[in-house]
């Protein structure tokens, strides 16, 4: 599998390219709008696989539901710009967003069990998706069996004719992906494929996500709180705290010298990652994730840091491009001395 | 393929019809039983009040009233198995002639009072989901509660009165097709309307807010296709179900209805019975009345099975 | 504990409020005697008079009497119909579903086959029957009702009542030796008041409409006793004369809608917590 180490020169235009996207509530009886995703800045490479890390309640399923401009009331999103393919989706009507859906940027959701509709055959959903192109039932019957045999299903005939919920979780979420694949999008999104599956079955879909993603040349962005996974998948990673992206990069540059101090903690929080002299307790992160609702001025991460200087309870950090990634910490920019 | 299926769908098909007629049996025996807790003389009932003592005691050996009560039942079981239910004296037929007479206008209005039901609750739940918080979702709402608590029988008499007095559109009663059929139909299902509204909203604003309708906005399916196909689909089940309980409380509204418009139903025909206290007419309309329940059940229950594959 | 102070809440209870004080002291609100015709009743032509007309507020019946007073002392048979063979009802209805739902066995089959079978049962024509055969005294009338009423409840409630013997409190108490008496009061009876409210505000309304609709067929309380299902009997056919079929049938719809609404504190899904979904 072939992994870009560094960013390398870009010679093809990204496939997605999110600038500025943020999502809020508007509580029902008035009162202040509360940002649950700020800044977010997203740019993905044909057939490039992004992972976006962070703990429940960072905001990385709203981001994603918001790329794809899926959020109900009371929650509301904008962006700056967003393209997909090229096609600029910035002030994009519903209908276009609905066109777009499916065809050009698809999504698959975490609990395969409450995701396919228990009232309608494998079959019949794969064959609507499917013709949402002019296409006959009869080719539509042809490609939703290659679809599944794609994705991994023995005998995809016989499961045509099943219903969700005869059928397990892992396999469930194989025809989520093949419905999410149906109309060839360029761009996956995936919202944490993985967790509600056994163990065994965990692996089996990243690897097929995987294959799936050489194979045809779809990109993948990849939201899970398992940062275990990461060097198996992605090509780069985002990592995510209070609803805004802390550090940005490829993989390696991520994973081997992280600068956030978030993603340090992170890291260093893994089980059986420590070194033998801390074996003893593993360093988990003291205090609690952020209340969004209760936001203090000044980096989302300030009260759990250990390194925090007087600035960061103070302004929120703008990311600095640092060796090729972005990094949002005053430590780190005051310590590199510059800001790119 | 079809034979694993066939087979499959064989043995609850068995129990279904067991239970059935395991009901049917109770009811057989209540409505037995009921005829004996009555004070009034059937002998009497049939020879009327100026009969002589001789004449009753013939009529009651004709009736076979002497006979143990064992033997009577067993004797009562067996003539309602070849669906003979006695004699009427008040029509001087049969009275399983009168109610097969009876019975296709009054499963008309059943029929015809539910599809109103379903067709116009279902489409008001709908719209009411799909601008959930709004002015319509508030409005049936208010409208649903309102109407549910109207008297069947004064809504009947007040469309009577407005569309049929005053407007002369539909005539005042009787069982002229398709006029005659439009008011009472309307007052049946009304309520009807009303809580089948109030269900599909639910169903649909659960149903909305899924993750399934999530999956299928990210695969950019039209909202027409969404409501019309998955969300109906998914709010099926529970409304047929409640219909198949609500169906004894319709023929009982049947009875009301077809009184105030006159509709020659077997809600209509039991009422003259009653008055007529012919005993036989009054007994073969319930269990008429009963048979009717439990095949619309029947008929509910296997379009839920196969509409909601949940439930098998 | 939903807000039980939401505006169609406190609708219904000042509704049902207004119309239990015309139950308990008609005497006190009616300006006339209900079953007197009063002398100035009828119009010169012998007819009667229609609302505002004379003096009567809601106007006058063929026979001269008050409508309004007619209503007001017909409240008695409808309040008293909507709480007392709603309380029998229930009360048969819990006792048959404790006895099956925790007995089990061949006894939960039989009362639970009985159930189903008054399920299918044209109930309306029974509570007819019954009433003809008996006479149709208010007591008669009372029971029958409840007789008519108790299986629908009694199958929720036995379901429920199922669910909680075999839940695991019951069981531990079981395991420490509490006795049938014990576990059914202290363990099962508490769980079921909710529902067991719900049912009863459910079926007011219900129980008023069918009292109308039994005495609109000549199967109610009787006359002189006011009753505005025998009102509408009356007024049947008297189109020329619509406040006669309008005002009592006003009077069962407000009843009812009242008690619906004071029933809907149970009422999860209004549109007063909606979620708009962008489709």
């Amino acid at each position: 599998m072939t992994k870009p180490d560094t960013l390398g020169v870009q010679s093809v235009a990204p496939i997605l390219v999110v600038e500025g996207l943020r999502t809020f509530l508007t509580p029902d009886r008035g009162g202040v709008t509360i940002p649950l995703v700020e800044r977010f800045d997203l740019s993905v490479d044909p057939g490039e696989r992004w992972a976006i890390v962070g703990e429940s309640g960072s905001g990385k399923s709203i981001a994603a539901r918001s790329i794809m401009c899926l959020v109900d009331p009371p929650l509301s999103s904008t962006a700056d710009r967003i393209e997909i393919g090229g096609l600029d989706l910035t002030d994009a009507s519903r209908a276009a967003w609905r066109n777009v859906r499916g065809q050009r940027i698809a999504m698959i959701l975490q609990d395969p069990l409450t995701a396919l509709s228990p009232v309608f055959t494998v079959g019949n959903q794969l064959v609507e998706t499917i013709r949402r192109r002019p296409v006959s039932v009869h080719d539509a019957r042809d490609r939703s069996l290659d679809l599944l045999r794609q994705v991994g299903i023995p005998d995809p005939a016989l499961r045509l004719n099943a219903y969700p919920h005869e059928l397990s979780g892992g396999m469930r979420q194989r025809i989520a992906i093949a419905l999410a694949l149906a109309c060839e999008p360029q761009v996956l999104i995936a919202d944490e494929p993985t967790t509600a599956l056994d163990v065994t079955v965990q692996a089996q879909i990243l690897e097929l996500l995987v294959t799936l993603s050489e194979k045809t040349g779809t990109a993948v962005v990849m939201i899970t709180h398992d940062i275990g996974i990461l060097p198996e998948f992605a090509h780069k990673v985002a990592v995510m705290y209070g609803g805004r992206l802390v550090e940005t990069g490829t993989v390696s540059q991520v994973l081997n010298t992280p600068l956030h101090p978030y993603t340090q903690a992170l890291l260093r929080a893994r089980p059986g990652r420590s070194s033998s002299a801390e074996r003893r307790r593993l360093p988990v992160i003291g205090g609690a994730p952020p209340d969004l609702f209760r936001m203090q001025r000044g980096c989302p991460f300030a009260p759990r840091c250990e390194a925090a200087l007087s600035t960061c309870s103070e302004i929120k950090p703008e990311r600095a491009m640092i060796d090729g990634r972005r990094v949002a910490c005053h430590l780190v920019t005051s310590s590199m001395g510059t800001a790119g | 393929m079809i034979a694993l299926t066939v087979r499959q769908s064989a043995a609850p098909i068995v129990r279904r019809i067991g239970a059935m007629l395991l009901t049917l049996w109770f009811v057989l025996t209540l409505t037995f039983v009921l005829t004996f807790a009555i004070p009034t003389d059937p002998a009497r009932a049939v020879a009327g009040p100026k009969a002589t003592q001789e004449q009753l005691e013939t009529i009651r050996l004709s009736l076979r009233l002497d006979e143990p009560m064992a033997v009577q039942y067993v004797r009562y079981l067996a003539s309602a198995a070849v669906l003979d239910l006695g004699y009427s004296h008040s029509q001087r037929r049969p009275v399983s002639d009168i109610l097969l007479e009876r019975l296709p206008y009054t499963a008309l209005l059943a029929v015809s009072a539910i599809m109103f039901q379903l067709i116009v609750g279902g489409a008001l739940g709908l719209w009411a989901a799909v601008r959930s918080g709004g002015l319509f979702d508030k409005v049936v709402f208010v409208g649903a509660l309102v109407v549910v608590a109207l008297p069947q029988f004064w809504v009947g008499l007040v469309l009577l009165f407005v569309f049929g007095f005053k407007l002369g559109w539909f005539p005042l009663g009787g069982a002229s097709l398709p006029e005659g059929l439009v008011l009472p139909a309307l007052t049946l299902g009304l309520a009807g309307v009303a809580w089948t509204s109030r269900i599909v909203r639910a169903t649909a604003s659960e149903a909305l807010a899924s993750n399934i309708v999530l999956g299928l906005r990210g695969r950019g399916i039209a909202p027409r296709r969404i409501v019309l196909k998955h969300v109906v689909r998914l709010a099926a089940g529970p409304i047929l179900s409640v219909l198949a309980l609500d169906l004894g409380l319709l023929l009982g509204g049947a009875v009301l209805v077809e009184a105030v418009f006159g509709w020659p139903g077997m809600g209509n025909t039991a009422f003259q019975a009653l008055q007529q206290k012919d005993l036989p007419l009054i007994m073969g309309s319930v269990i008429v009345g009963s048979i009717f329940v439990l095949v619309i059940n029947a008929l509910l229950d296997t379009a839920r099975v196969y509409l909601d594959p949940r439930t098998r | 504990m939903p807000r039980l102070f939401r505006p169609d809440i406190m609708v219904g209870c000042v509704i049902v409020g207004a119309f239990a004080l015309c139950a308990v002291a008609p005497g006190l609100l009616a300006p006339h005697d209900p079953l007197q015709s009063l002398p100035d009743g009828l119009t010169a032509a012998g007819a009667p008079r229609p609302p505002g007309d004379g003096g009567f507020i809601l106007g006058t019946d063929a026979l001269g009497r008050d409508l309004l007073s007619r209503v007001i002392y017909g409240a008695r048979v409808a309040v008293l119909m909507a709480v007392v063979p709603n309380l029998i009802a229930l009360m048969v209805a819990t006792l048959i579903a404790l006895t099956a739902g925790y007995g089990r066995g061949w006894l939960e089959a039989v009362l639970m086959r009985m159930t189903e079978s008054f399920l299918v049962l044209p109930l309306f024509l029974i509570a007819m029957a019954v009433i003809a055969t008996f006479g149709s005294s208010t007591t008669t009338v009372v029971l029958t009702l409840a007789f008519v009423t108790w299986s629908y409840p009694a199958r929720v409630l036995h379901g429920e009542v199922r669910r909680l013997a075999t839940s695991l409190h019951v069981e531990a108490a079981r395991s420490l030796g509490a006795g049938v008496m014990r576990i059914t009061l202290r363990h099962i009876l508490p769980h079921l008041t909710p529902l067991l409210v719900v049912y009863f505000t459910m079926n007011a309304a219900y129980m008023v409409m069918l009292e109308a609709g039994l005495a609109f067929l000549g199967f109610g309380v009787q006359p002189p006793t006011p009753s505005w299902g025998l009102m509408l009997a009356d007024a049947r056919d008297q189109f020329f004369r619509p406040w006669l079929i309008i005002v009592p049938g006003v009077s069962l719809a407000l009843l009812c809608i009242g008690f619906s609404l004071f029933g809907n504190a149970a009422e999860q899904n209004s549109p007063f917590h909606g979620r708009r979904v962008m489709l």
